[in-house]
């Protein structure tokens, strides 16, 4: 299996352990919220850094696969399934700094392994500065759309309640039904919270909850995906925010349902 | 004016609120932030001065994704770090909070007017981001190719 590569390096390289070294750093990186092209470039940077004759590396948000052919004529080949996606900039940017260390051929295959699976459970802050960041977001983008202070406290404190309760979830469960569960509570707190006379809108305490969620970001990202050739992906992109906007709507129908509309 | 503090004030604090929910980086923190507020300003600009929706978006999602990009070779870190934070404040939350409303009241017309306005801003802001990722991908090919050439006459010198 083995072979040496005449041009980048004089160690012997196992196509097999480079493609999966590659492709660990690949899928998590796609797993951290990185881009389909960025994947696959990913992918055919550290494989040619490393000496590899040819590289084919296809992607979509939950499967990457790819083949790599050493100088010598080994070869192997790869799939990996993606379950889930989570936006996580700080872990993008580890995995983005063991990519380049890579390619520049400054991390060996071995320490880019220890690297990765360092890299998969780093957290740049605790739990709780998240929930503080939930309460942050709902009520800055409550008060943003209009709503009044108490409006934006409101939504704060829903926010930070409702985020709590579904970090409770198991992470198996399934995403749109947990988004429906959340906007349902923040919706049926919401209506509640404006009833009891603490806030004044609903409407802007349910936008500073949903901004967070909303798919406006997945649907730009859907079309830029499209337009830049990517088609597969932007279209499972556009089913996914089809999906996320009927969550959320559904989400948003069960708690005005329950309790009789807004106020 | 004092409402338009107000807008950036809160568009800071909910910039600032999605980074962490994004968890982006805490030395970058300020950074991603200052970029949303920043965004945020461009669109209100434009929207001010040409009152339309979708050119007001794709300025400020221009803006957005070249900053994003210029502070990700700054910091050597991913783009998607700074341009999905800083688009957050141009992201129409209201316009599609009223189209699901009305779509579960079954206002066929509100559904359509809202509906219209929001993918009108999500095209404006798609456009943005894609103009923005190939100006400084021909910027960067471009500058590569120059300082190659300089390499090369120095050589033949």
């Amino acid at each position: 299996m083995d072979c040496t590569h005449p041009v980048a390096t004089k160690e012997s390289v196992d196509p097999d352990f480079l493609l999966r070294t590659a492709l660990d750093v690949a899928v998590h990186t796609l797993r951290a919220g990185g881009e389909v092209h960025r994947v696959e470039e990913t992918v055919e940077r550290i494989c040619y850094a490393h000496g590899a004759a040819h590289v084919e590396v296809f992607s979509i948000n939950s499967i990457v696969t790819a083949t790599v052919r050493m100088e010598c004529g080994t070869y192997a080949s790869h799939t990996r399934r993606v379950l889930s996606i989570e936006s996580h900039m700080a872990r993008l940017s580890r995995l983005n700094e063991i990519s380049r260390a890579l390619c520049r051929r400054e991390m060996t295959l071995e320490e880019a392994q220890v690297a990765v699976a360092e890299a998969k459970h780093y957290s740049p802050f605790p739990a709780w500065l998240e929930l503080i960041g939930s309460l942050i977001c709902a009520g800055g983008f409550a008060i943003f759309f209009g709503g009044s202070a108490r409006d934006m406290l409101a939504s704060g404190l829903i926010s930070l309640l409702i985020t709590g309760v579904i970090r409770l979830i198991p992470s198996s469960f399934n995403a749109f039904a947990s988004l429906v569960l959340l906007i349902f509570l923040g919706g049926l707190l919401a209506t509640f919270a404006c009833r009891l006379q603490l806030a004044d809108g609903v409407d802007y305490i349910v936008i500073g909850l949903i901004m967070p969620h909303i798919p406006g970001l997945t649907f730009g990202a859907a079309l830029r995906d499209l337009l830049l050739g990517d088609i597969l992906t932007g279209l499972i992109g556009l089913m996914r925010t089809l999906l996320l906007a009927v969550s959320i709507a559904f989400g948003i129908f069960l708690a005005f349902a329950l309790t009789g509309g807004v106020v | 004016m004092v409402e338009f503090l107000i807008l950036l004030g809160s568009a800071l604090l909910g910039t600032l609120g999605y980074s962490i929910l994004l968890r982006v980086e805490l030395r970058l923190l300020p950074t991603v932030t200052l970029l949303g507020v920043l965004s945020f300003a461009v669109y209100a600009l434009f929207d001010y001065l040409t009152a339309d929706l979708f050119i007001a978006n794709f300025v400020g999602a221009l803006f957005a994704s070249v900053s994003g990009y210029l502070m990700a070779i700054l910091h050597r870190a991913p783009a998607t770090m700074f341009y999905t934070s800083a688009i957050i404040p141009l992201v129409p939350g209201g316009l599609l909070y009223h189209t699901m409303y009305a779509a579960i009241k079954a206002n066929g017309a509100n559904f359509l007017k809202y509906g219209r306005e929001s993918l009108l801003i999500g095209l404006g802001i798609a456009s943005g981001i894609i103009l923005g990722v190939i100006a400084v991908r021909i910027t960067r090919d471009l500058i590569a190719r120059f300082l190659s050439c300089r390499e090369n006459r120095g050589r033949k010198i």
